[in-house]
């Protein structure tokens, strides 16, 4: 009996550990819902991101991510889900190749966490960024705390999809206010976040 | 309805209306309360908000900035700030459907909240007003999530409290279902007496009245069955030689002399001891009594082969000794033996054989005679016995004119069987007082052919003789059973069953698969009639045939009554719904004898049905002694309703 028990409880536990973020049959499902590239590019986050990068440092990580999400083309959520704002799932951004600024911070947040990423150091910043022609716009960026409580600008860098470098704060003088930094899964949970949490983990395509 | 079903589901109601309204009342509070608490909260961010606002000033990307990171990381269902000036206006709003609440739910619950507004200043400048909408959605989802709770608590509350009130009930009623069970034993006519007496003081009351007259009413039968027992041994039994006398034989003679008996017929022996007023001057009465039982005796040893005999004591000096199925041969052989040994007593007694002598006239007889001829053959024989030098003397009755022979009846029954050509009649049972049809008594026609319709008196005494007889009653049931017959809808039929067919080995399992299998069809009420000489056994097979008739809803009859049985119990345990008996039969009871016999019956609920009945002269005189319903020719006289 104790035996069969151990070999249930082992199975479970294997199961659980490879419950991927990313897996051969959602590479499929987005084939078949979107295209082959849209496959190709789930494929490429095991491969290119995932596989590599899983005993690289924070900076490298934060890098090779930050430029992969943002090879993907920017559109507001009216244009992409027809109303003015959503949070779509790293499957439905990756699967549509389109999204707005808290699309490209959602998607860069769960590959990190799943690079092994400490959640804590990660947050969702509301921002007011100024654009060249100088117009201020409500922005969202993903902010990596170098430490644990930060005392300068240069303890946080940023992620955003306007910028293809991951700098410091000091070093982005566009961003001209910081408005709220959250993280739903080490603060308080929004009822945003609690349906982000739940689309993600039916992997929504 | 029952007591116990009317007051469980008045109570029952109770219950769940009460539950119900603690529930509801439980669920409209927690409503009010949520919704108050969602506005107070809400009230409570929009204060948040309109600061974090103000510090935006007048940049409307701080302000969308500032609501988003607000919405985004709270539970509203709207945020929407529109600048004084109208120059801009920024909303973020919530339209998703409530997530595990059904449509339903929501549109049942219906909850209102007040939109929040809140002027939003920068310094001394009004910049705009910011209204916000709470979350309903959590509202639904606590208030459904109680819902449910509710109604599981309600569900479990309601059957816990059926349970106990069920235990309760069947506690506090459980002396109601004894009163019940002996009530419906009363209305069943049993005298069930109720030993637990209940201790509810009404309960006790009722049981202790229904004891007392149950007694009483036992009491009646006792008294009834006593004095019928006593009535039937002074009225068909000879004190001196307890021989039946001529009464019994008389009543009994219509079971043995009727188109359907199983026996063609036997010889009646009738003897007579001459020189008896010699006799009793020689010997004395008491030694001329001892010789009579003696020669009762030798009547009984002689003719013990036959089960069936019966030998009765006439008068003083003459004796009938009836023996169904005996032929010539072996009667001569037993009157023979019985004149030898009676001779052998007669000179024991010291008495002249000279003088005092046994003669014995046999008359041979047939099932189609009437008694009045079977007695005056018998007498006619007896007499030439008197004066032949054996005192011996044989009379026959020409033998029988059949219509057609044996093996054709064979072929006409055996093809009315096969092919369905045995038909239901019916003949009235009227009561006369209340001019009603009481029951309508089956019998059946043979339709041979087009032309040809034979009736159960042709037919069936040809069947007896054929051994056809069980095989036309096997057929009988099937036909009642089987076929929907609707000639009979919502009446009440009589159909009598034979003895020698309710006893053959099969007859009862075969009858009991029919019932078991049919009789919820019957579109009528059906009486099965037994033979009295089978009822009055109250044997295991009668008791088994009553409890199968019960269990189908079959009442049991009781014919060719004469009371003849050593105890009458049986009816009060087997409850037939009216017993049958020959019109002389009742006629010719004494006063005692019949108000013994009444006392039993109606202490029981017993019906009395006189059958045979040919005249109104004989309905008058049956009036008389308080019979009322008949059967017989005489009912077609009578115009029912």
């Amino acid at each position: 009996m104790k035996i069969i028990l151990s070999c249930f409880i082992t199975i479970l536990l294997y199961v659980n550990l490879h419950a991927q973020l990313i897996d051969q049959q959602i590479a499929n499902a987005a084939e078949i819902k979107y295209n082959r590239f849209a496959k190709n590019r789930f494929l490429d986050i095991n491969n290119s991101l995932l596989d590599k990068l899983r005993g690289a440092s924070d900076i490298k990580k934060l890098n090779v991510v930050n430029t992969w999400v943002n090879q993907i083309r920017y559109k507001s959520d009216k244009k992409v889900y027809g109303v003015s704002d959503y949070w779509a799932t790293l499957y439905e951004f990756v699967g549509k190749n389109k999204g707005d600024c808290e699309d490209y911070t959602i998607t860069k947040y769960y590959i990190l966490k799943e690079l092994g990423i400490d959640p804590k150091r990660l947050k969702f910043t509301y921002v007011v960024y100024k654009n060249r022609r100088g117009k201020r716009i409500s922005h969202m960026v993903l902010t990596y705390l170098k430490v644990a409580r930060p005392t300068s600008k240069d303890d946080i860098l940023i992620l955003g999809n306007n910028n293809r470098l991951v700098l410091p704060a000091s070093k982005r003088p566009d961003i001209i206010k910081v408005i709220k930094m959250i993280n739903g899964d080490t603060g308080a949970k929004s009822k945003k976040w609690k349906r982000l949490e739940a689309n993600m983990k039916r992997k929504k395509l | 309805m029952s007591l116990f079903k009317q007051m469980a589901l008045a109570i029952s109601l109770i219950i769940i209306i009460l539950l119900g309204a603690v529930m509801a009342i439980n669920y409209q509070s927690s409503k009010r309360d949520m919704i108050q608490s969602l506005y107070e909260t809400t009230v409570n961010n929009i204060s948040s908000i309109t600061s974090q606002l103000s510090e935006a000033g007048n940049s409307p990307a701080l302000i969308t900035s500032t609501i988003d990171a607000e919405f985004d990381s709270g539970y509203y269902k709207k945020i929407d700030f529109e600048s004084n000036d109208g120059s801009f206006s920024y909303k973020q709003e919530d339209i998703d459907p409530v997530n595990g609440v059904p449509t339903w739910f929501i549109n049942f619950t219906n909850i209102k909240l007040d939109t929040v507004t809140s002027d939003v200043s920068s310094g001394w400048n009004m910049i705009g007003i910011v209204s916000v909408d709470g979350d309903t959605g959590i509202v639904y989802k606590a208030l459904y999530k109680m819902f449910v709770q509710l109604l599981y608590i309600f569900a479990i509350s309601v059957s816990v409290s059926l349970i106990i009130l069920s235990i309760m009930l069947s506690i506090i009623l459980k002396p109601l279902k004894g009163v019940q069970k002996q009530a419906e034993a009363v209305i069943r006519n049993e005298f069930i007496l109720q030993e637990n007496i209940p201790y509810t003081k009404e309960f006790k009351d009722v049981v202790l009245g229904m004891n007392n007259m149950v007694s009483k009413v036992k009491a009646m039968f006792d008294k009834g069955n006593e004095e019928l027992k006593r009535q039937k041994e002074l009225e068909y039994i000879d004190q001196t030689t307890k021989l039946r006398n001529r009464k019994y034989l008389i009543d009994k003679l219509p079971e043995y002399l009727k188109i359907d008996a199983r026996s063609k017929g036997g010889v009646n022996m009738l003897a007579a001891l001459s020189g008896v007023i010699e006799a009793n001057e020689k010997i004395g009465h008491q030694e001329v009594d001892k010789l009579f039982n003696e020669i009762a005796n030798i009547f009984r040893e002689e003719v013990a082969y036959y089960e069936e005999n019966i030998i009765a004591r006439m008068n003083g000096t003459e004796f009938s000794i009836f023996i169904p199925e005996c032929n010539s041969k072996n009667a001569i052989a037993m009157a023979e033996a019985i004149l030898k040994k009676s001779s052998k007593i007669i000179q024991e007694h010291k008495l002249n054989t000279g003088e005092t002598f046994l003669s014995i006239g046999l008359y041979e007889y047939n099932y189609q005679e009437s008694i009045g001829k079977l007695l005056s053959q018998s007498d006619n024989a007896l007499a030439q016995a008197k004066f032949n030098d054996t005192n011996i003397h044989l009379a026959q009755v020409g033998n029988i004119t059949e219509v057609m022979g044996k093996d054709a009846w064979r072929e006409i029954i055996n093809d009315a069987i096969q092919n369905n050509k045995l038909k239901f009649i019916s003949w009235s049972t009227v009561d006369v007082k209340n001019k009603k049809i009481a029951h309508k008594a089956l019998s059946l026609t043979l339709q041979a052919s087009e032309e040809k319709i034979y009736y159960y008196g042709q037919f069936m005494a040809p069947a007896n003789q054929a051994g056809l007889s069980d095989d036309i009653y096997r057929n009988v049931l099937k036909m009642l059973f089987k076929n929907d017959d609707d000639n009979f809808k919502g009446a009440v039929c009589s159909l009598r069953l034979p003895f020698e067919f309710l006893t053959l080995s099969n007859t009862y399992e075969e009858m009991k698969t029919l019932l078991n299998s049919y009789t919820l069809k019957l579109p009528f009420k059906l009486i099965i009639e037994m033979p009295d000489k089978l009822v009055s056994q109250n044997s295991e097979l009668v008791k088994d045939y009553k409890r199968l008739f019960e269990k189908n809803h079959i009442e049991m009859g009781v014919f060719e009554f004469i009371g003849e049985s050593i105890d009458y119990q049986y009816l009060q345990e087997l409850r037939p719904v009216y017993i049958k008996g020959e019109s002389s039969y009742f006629l010719s009871q004494s006063d005692q004898s019949l108000s013994a016999l009444r006392l039993i019956t109606d202490s029981v609920g017993i019906a009395l049905i006189a059958s045979g009945v040919m005249d109104m002269q004989t309905v008058e005189e049956l009036q008389k002694r308080d019979i009322h319903t008949i059967q017989g020719k005489a009912t077609e006289l009578i115009k029912t309703y």
